[in-house]
C-alpha cells in the first residue's frame, strides 16, 4: 500500500492541492508584513532620534497612552527598543490578523468546500474523512509555515534596518505567530463543523477569537474572568516575545498551542467523522415550510434594496458590532484623553490642532474608528461582487433587463446605504457613551464625521467596483486590500518619517481627514469626491464594454 | 400583463426570424469559441441546438444573450440587434443558464421574487401555477435544494413572464421524468401560444421529442441543420439477414446506399441509407430465410456523425 493512500499520513496531492490554494495568500501575507515591520522600524528609528529624551523618554511618554488603549494592543514591554515597539505595535495586531484569517480558511478548508461538491468526490476516492481533513490541516500548517518564515525574514529587515539587528529572535517571533495562527485554524475547522453553515462557523469563530484576543489584553482587570486568558490562544503566544529585550521563545507555551491545535483538530475529525456531508453537527431538523403564496415583494424589486433585505441578519451584526466598538472608545475617553498632550507623536497622526480640548481630540480620534469599519464593509461587499461572478448570479441578473451600469450603481447604493446603517449606529454608540462619561459631543462634528465617511464609502466602494469589473476575479479583492493597507500605511509614515502634507491626501485614509473637529481639506474632499465619481463611471463603462460573466 | 405575452410583438416584426445569426464569432484561442455561425430560427420553432461537451453551445447562448461579446459578426433576435437592443430584448426573453446558480442564504422565493421583480409585471399566480406544476417548494432554503429542484427554480424563472423567446441551455440536467414530461408540455404550450423556444442539449432523445427543427454543432462550427424529418431521411436501417443460396458481397457493394457489408456463413449483415427497395432482388436470389431490418435512432446517426473526423463548416446550401 503507498504511503498516499495510508489513512494515518498525509496524502502528498491534497497537502500540495492546499498549499496551491494559497499560493497567492503566503507571498501576500509575507510582502505585508514586510512592509509593514520595516516601515514602523523606520519611522520609530527616525522618531527615537528626534524625541528630546531619547527612546527611554519616548518610551515614557508612550505608557500612559498604551495602558489605556491596552484592550487593543497588548502587552507592551521596553517601549524604548525597537523590538519592543515592533512586538507590541505590529506584532499583536499581525498574529490577530493572521490567527483570524487561518480560522477563516479552516471554516472553510472542509466544511465550506462542501458547496462546491469536491470534497464528495475526493472522499469517493476512499481517503477516510479524518484523513481528509489531516490532509487540509497539514497542507494549511505548511502555508503558515512559510508565512512564519517569511514574517520573520521581514522582522529580521525591520530590526536590521532600525539599528537592531536579531535574525533569531525575528524568526521565534514568526513561528510563535504562526503558532498562534494554527491553533485559530483549529479552531475554524472545529466550529465550522459544529454550526448549520460554513458562514455561521466562519462567523463564530472570528467572533470567539476576537473576544479571546480583548480578553487576553485585559485579563490581570477584569478579575476572575482573567482565568478565560489560560483558553485563549493569544495568551501562550504573547509567552514568546523573542525581540524584547529580556524575553524569548517560550519553549513550553508553544508546545501548549500546538497540543491545543492538534486537540481542536482530533475533535473536529470526530465531529466530521459523526456528522452529515453538507450539514454541522448540529443542526436543526427542517421546519416545515408553510407554502407559499406571494413571493413578490418590494424590496425585490432593485438588486439594491434585495441585496440589503438578503444581507439584513449581517448589517445588524455589522451596526451592533461598530456601535459597541465605538461605544468603548467613548467609554476609554476619561482614561486616555489626560496623557494627549505629552505625546507629539499621536498628536502628529490625529493631525489636531492645538487648542482643541482633549476630550474633542480624543472624541475625533474615536470617531475616526468608524473608517477601518466601514472600510472592512466595503471589502466584503467587493468579495461578495466577485463570488456573485463566480457563482452564476450575475448571468442570471444580466439575463433579465439589467445592464452593467445599472447593476454597478446598485452594487454601489446597497454599499452606501449599508455603509450609512453602519456609521450611524456606530455614531450612536460613541455618543451613548461619551454622555455616560460625561463627555459632551459636537453635533456639527457629529454630522461632518457622517457626511465625510459617507464620500470616504462612496471612494473605496467606486474603487472595489472598478477593480471587480476589471479583473473579474479575487484579483480585484487583493488589489483593493493592498490600496487600503498602502493607505493605510500612508497615515503613519507621513509623521514618522515628517514627509509633507499634501502626501496624506493621496491615502483615502488622509483624504478623510479629522472631520469631527474639522471640515476636511478640500485636496482631500476632491480626492474622495474624484474617486468616487471617476471610479464609478470607470467602472460601469468597462464593465459594459466587456460584459463577460464567466470567469 | 395577465395571462399573455411579456410584450406583444409588432406585426412588422413577427415576419422577422426569432434568432438570426450572420458569422457570429468569439474565438477564446487553442481552437476554442464559436466560429462563423450562419443560424436562422424562425418564429414559432422549437428549434434543438445539439452537440457535445464543449461544441460551443453556451458559447453562442451566452452571445444570443449580450452576456459576452462577439469577436465579429452579428446576431438578432426578435428583429432587433443582440447588443445594441440587449435590454429591450431581454425583457422578451426567458433565459436558463446552461450552470446552476448558487444563492446561499435565501429562499427559492427570494430568487424567484429577485428577478420578477426586477422584470416587473409578473403575474403572482403564473409564478404559483409554475411552481405547481413542477413541484416545486419556494419556500426552502434555495441553497439546500436539490440539484434538480434549483433546475426548476430556473424553469420557474424563464417561463414565468411568458416571454416571446424562450432560450434554454440543457434544460433537464436533474429532472426527473415525471418534471421532463412537464417540462416538454410547458414547451408545447408556449409554442401553441407563439413563442419560440430555442435549447441546446446533448441529450438527443429529448430534442426529438419536442424539437422542430435541429443543428449540430462540434468544435465550435455548425455541422448540419435540419428539420426532424429532413434529418430522418438520413437514418440508416441496419439489416440481418440468414439466407441458404449464395450471395456475393461484391453485389452488394454496387447497390445504392448499401454499405458496412459482412457475409459470414450464410448470415448477411449491412447497413442501408434511403429505401431497402434495391437490395430485396438480391436477397431473394439468395433464398432469403429471415429478415430483420430496424431503423437506427437518431441519436445512432449523429454518435455515426461525430465520431467522423471534423470537417470544415458545411456550404450554406446545406442548411
Amino acid at each position: 500500500m503507498s504511503s498516499i493512500n495510508h489513512p494515518s499520513l498525509p496524502s502528498r496531492p491534497l497537502v500540495g492541492d492546499t498549499l496551491r490554494a494559497h499560493r497567492w495568500g503566503i507571498p501576500a501575507w509575507i510582502a505585508g508584513a514586510a512592509v509593514a515591520m520595516v516601515a514602523i522600524a523606520a519611522g520609530f528609528a527616525s522618531e527615537v532620534s528626534r524625541f528630546a529624551g531619547g527612546a527611554q523618554e519616548m518610551a515614557d511618554s508612550m505608557r500612559p497612552g498604551v495602558e489605556a488603549m491596552r484592550l487593543l494592543r497588548w502587552p507592551a514591554d521596553r517601549l524604548d527598543t525597537l523590538g519592543g515597539y515592533l512586538t507590541y505595535h505590529n506584532v499583536t495586531l499581525f498574529t490577530l490578523g493572521l490567527t483570524l484569517y487561518a480560522a477563516v480558511q479552516g471554516a472553510h478548508a472542509v466544511r465550506g468546500a462542501e458547496a462546491s461538491g469536491v470534497p464528495a468526490q475526493i472522499l469517493a476516492t476512499g481517503r477516510s474523512r479524518t484523513g481528509v481533513l489531516l490532509d487540509r490541516a497539514a497542507g494549511f500548517a505548511l502555508t503558515l509555515a512559510l508565512i512564519s518564515i517569511g514574517l520573520g525574514a521581514g522582522l529580521a529587515a525591520a530590526m536590521a534596518v532600525g539599528g537592531e539587528p536579531d535574525v533569531g529572535g525575528s524568526f521565534m517571533t514568526g513561528s510563535a505567530v504562526g503558532l498562534c495562527a494554527f491553533s485559530g485554524y483549529a479552531v475554524g475547522v472545529l466550529v465550522s463543523q459544529l454550526t448549520s453553515s460554513a458562514r455561521a462557523g466562519t462567523g463564530i469563530a472570528a467572533l470567539l477569537l476576537t473576544g479571546l484576543y480583548l480578553l487576553t489584553n485585559v485579563a490581570d482587570q477584569i478579575g476572575p474572568f482573567g482565568v478565560l486568558r489560560f483558553a485563549s490562544p493569544f495568551h501562550y503566544a504573547n509567552a514568546s516575545r523573542a525581540l524584547v529585550p529580556g524575553h524569548g521563545f517560550d519553549v513550553v507555551a508553544s508546545l501548549g498551542l500546538a497540543a491545543a491545535a492538534v486537540a481542536l483538530l482530533g475533535g473536529a475529525a470526530w465531529a466530521y467523522r459523526d456528522r452529515d456531508y453538507g450539514a454541522g453537527l448540529w443542526t436543526r431538523p427542517a421546519r416545515t415550510s408553510r407554502p407559499v403564496r406571494r413571493v413578490q415583494r418590494p424590496a425585490l424589486r432593485a438588486v439594491w434594496s434585495a441585496t440589503l433585505l438578503r444581507q439584513r441578519l449581517g448589517l445588524l451584526t455589522w451596526c451592533a458590532a461598530a456601535a459597541a466598538w465605538l461605544a468603548l472608545m467613548g467609554w476609554l475617553e476619561p482614561t486616555v484623553a489626560d496623557m494627549w498632550n505629552d505625546f507629539q507623536y499621536t498628536q502628529r497622526i490625529l493631525g489636531a490642532e492645538p487648542g482643541r480640548s482633549v476630550a474633542d481630540q480624543y472624541l475625533a480620534f474615536a470617531g475616526q474608528m468608524i473608517v477601518p469599519i466601514v472600510a472592512a464593509y466595503v471589502f466584503t461587499q467587493a468579495a461578495g461582487w466577485v463570488n456573485d461572478l463566480k457563482q452564476g448570479r450575475v448571468e442570471l441578473l444580466l439575463a433579465g433587463p439589467v445592464s452593467w451600469p445599472r447593476l454597478v450603481g446598485q452594487r454601489l447604493l446597497a454599499t452606501l446605504t449599508g455603509a450609512a446603517a453602519i456609521t450611524v449606529a456606530a455614531i450612536a454608540g460613541l455618543t451613548a457613551a461619551a454622555v455616560v462619561v460625561g463627555a459632551g459631543t459636537n453635533p456639527i462634528g457629529l454630522t461632518r464625521l457622517t457626511a465625510i465617511t459617507l464620500l470616504f464609502v462612496a471612494a473605496l466602494a467606486a474603487i472595489a467596483a472598478l477593480a471587480v469589473a476589471w479583473l473579474r476575479s479575487g484579483a480585484a479583492v487583493t488589489m483593493l486590500a493592498a490600496f487600503l493597507a498602502a493607505s493605510y500605511l500612508l497615515v503613519y509614515l507621513v509623521p514618522l518619517l515628517a514627509w509633507p502634507n499634501w502626501v496624506l491626501r493621496a491615502s483615502v485614509f488622509g483624504a478623510y481627514g479629522n472631520p469631527y473637529l474639522e471640515v476636511p481639506a478640500w485636496t482631500g474632499l476632491a480626492v474622495l469626491t474624484g474617486l468616487a465619481l471617476l471610479g464609478g463611471s470607470g467602472a460601469a463603462a468597462v464593465a459594459q464594454r466587456s460584459p463577460k460573466v464567466a470567469t | 400583463m395577465r395571462g399573455q405575452r411579456a410584450a406583444s410583438p409588432g406585426a412588422r416584426d413577427t415576419e422577422q426570424p426569432a434568432i438570426e445569426c450572420r458569422g457570429l464569432t468569439k474565438d477564446y484561442g487553442n481552437g476554442h469559441g464559436l466560429f462563423d455561425l450562419d443560424l436562422t430560427v424562425r418564429r414559432g420553432e422549437t428549434f434543438g441546438f445539439i452537440g457535445p461537451n464543449g461544441a460551443g453551445k453556451t458559447t453562442t447562448i451566452r452571445l444570443l444573450m449580450d452576456l459576452i461579446r462577439a469577436d465579429r459578426g452579428h446576431a438578432s433576435l426578435l428583429a432587433m440587434d443582440a447588443r445594441r437592443d440587449s435590454l429591450a430584448i431581454k425583457r422578451r426573453v426567458g433565459y436558463l443558464p446552461g450552470e446552476l446558480v448558487q444563492f446561499p442564504g435565501v429562499s427559492a422565493g427570494y430568487v424567484i421574487g429577485l428577478l420578477a421583480g426586477l422584470r416587473g409585471g409578473v403575474d403572482p399566480a403564473r409564478i404559483a401555477e409554475l411552481a405547481r406544476r413542477l413541484d416545486l417548494d419556494l419556500g426552502r432554503r434555495y441553497e439546500t435544494l436539490s440539484h434538480g429542484n434549483k433546475q426548476k427554480v430556473a424553469l420557474v424563472q424563464a417561463f414565468m413572464h411568458r416571454p416571446e423567446l424562450i432560450i434554454l441551455d440543457e434544460p433537464t440536467l436533474g429532472l426527473d421524468p415525471l418534471i421532463q414530461r412537464e417540462f416538454r408540455q410547458l414547451v408545447g404550450e408556449a409554442v401553441t401560444g407563439g413563442a419560440t423556444v430555442f435549447l441546446s442539449s446533448h441529450v438527443l432523445s429529448e430534442v426529438e421529442l419536442i424539437c422542430d427543427r435541429i443543428a449540430l454543432i462540434r468544435d465550435g462550427r455548425l455541422h448540419r441543420v435540419g428539420s426532424l424529418n429532413e434529418l430522418r431521411a438520413l437514418r440508416v436501417h441496419r439489416v440481418e439477414a440468414n439466407f441458404t443460396g449464395r450471395l456475393d458481397p461484391a453485389d452488394l457493394a454496387r447497390l445504392p446506399g448499401v454499405s458496412d457489408t459482412t457475409v459470414d456463413d450464410h448470415h448477411l449483415g449491412c447497413a442501408v441509407q434511403g429505401s431497402i427497395a434495391p437490395l430485396l432482388p438480391v436477397l431473394s436470389a439468395a433464398n432469403v430465410v429471415e429478415l430483420d431490418s430496424h431503423e437506427l435512432s437518431l441519436e445512432e446517426v449523429f454518435l455515426g456523425e461525430f465520431d467522423q473526423p471534423p470537417e470544415p463548416a458545411q456550404p450554406a446550401a446545406r442548411r
